[in-house]
């Protein structure tokens, strides 16, 4: 019966020592790139100049070396073309915007609602993806 | 008097309202492409377009501001009411309120299949007109005729006055 005992008490410590030896590793997530600056609570307006100008409101920007992330956007371009954003992408090079959830672009006499939207600055035209809503008045 | 001026007050307010819902023009599909310069879109796959009570589904639309027409293709369905047009081609004029549909088309409406070349449907005027050879069927009777007028708000069906044929509801064959 103490043979049992000292048996069982020695599995258990086994057991411990094997589990304790076990590292739980995870995948190495992808480094994320440092933004050079990080705007936060950002409402106040914000005039991008250069190749495509719009002006700019948001909760959050962070500036990269081509690019742009903006959580809560709110983009103004000229001509009367408004965008509304959960989340922007703007890459400077290709002068275009990934906008994600929650999309609303309007202009006079339509609005365009969506979940998922790439603008062309250049080109003065978008494509929804994945679903979405265009509201024409006369 | 004030009760007359309160009631054209309520009425015309009431007429406002039923011309906004009707005005604006409701599209949902799966892609769109907009270009905003020249106010041009195109939507495909899964359409579902709403104006008042009438919804149209088509696999692909286009729409011009310029023109304000939005031309509707493939498996084209309306739906309006009691009627129901079915083809592969269909242009909605929003200027107009006029809907033009033709190839392989079909209409029905309450107990008839009107099958025809082209129609053109007056959205205010609740009229539909069946231009060309048209083919009415209702139950075991057929009757052709050119150039058929569907009057929905008289739910009455008559022809031009070469063939002379009237369909009228309730007095044909039943």
């Amino acid at each position: 019966m103490r043979s049992k005992l000292i048996i069982f008490v020695g599995f258990i410590v086994f057991l411990f020592v094997v589990v304790s030896q076990i590292r739980f590793t995870r995948s190495p997530s992808t480094p994320q790139k440092q933004a050079d600056f990080i705007l936060e609570n950002s409402y106040t307006r914000h005039f991008i100049k250069g190749q495509s100008q719009f002006s700019l409101e948001a909760r959050r920007i962070e500036i990269f070396e081509n690019s742009f992330h903006i959580s809560g956007a709110v983009i103004r371009f000229r001509g009367g073309v408004e965008l509304y954003a959960d989340e922007v992408q703007f890459d400077m090079r290709k002068a275009t915007l990934l906008a994600q959830k929650h999309v609303v672009i309007q202009h006079e006499n339509w609005k365009y609602t969506g979940e998922e939207v790439s603008y062309f600055l250049n080109e003065k035209r978008f494509s929804g993806y994945n679903g979405g809503r265009l509201v024409l008045s006369k | 008097m004030l009760r007359l001026i309160f009631a054209s007050m309520l009425f015309i307010s009431m007429l406002y309202a039923a011309t906004l819902s009707s005005d604006q023009i409701d599209i949902e599909a799966d892609r769109f492409e907009v270009n905003i310069s020249s106010n041009h879109f195109v939507a495909q796959d899964n359409i579902v377009i709403r104006q008042g009570e009438i919804i149209i589904r088509a696999k692909q639309a286009s729409y011009t501001r310029a023109k304000d027409i939005i031309h509707l293709l493939g498996s084209v369905e309306m739906v309006y009411g009691p009627l129901r047009i079915v083809c592969e081609q269909l242009v909605f004029d929003r200027r107009k309120q006029e809907l033009q549909g033709s190839k392989s088309l079909k209409a029905f409406y309450r107990s008839y299949e009107i099958e025809g070349e082209t129609l053109i449907y007056r959205i205010n005027q609740k009229i539909v007109d069946f231009v060309g050879m048209t083919t009415i069927h209702e139950n075991k009777n057929v009757i052709q005729g050119k150039d058929i007028t569907l009057d929905l708000l008289k739910n009455k069906l008559y022809s031009n006055e070469k063939t002379h044929v009237t369909v009228e509801k309730g007095s044909h064959g039943r």
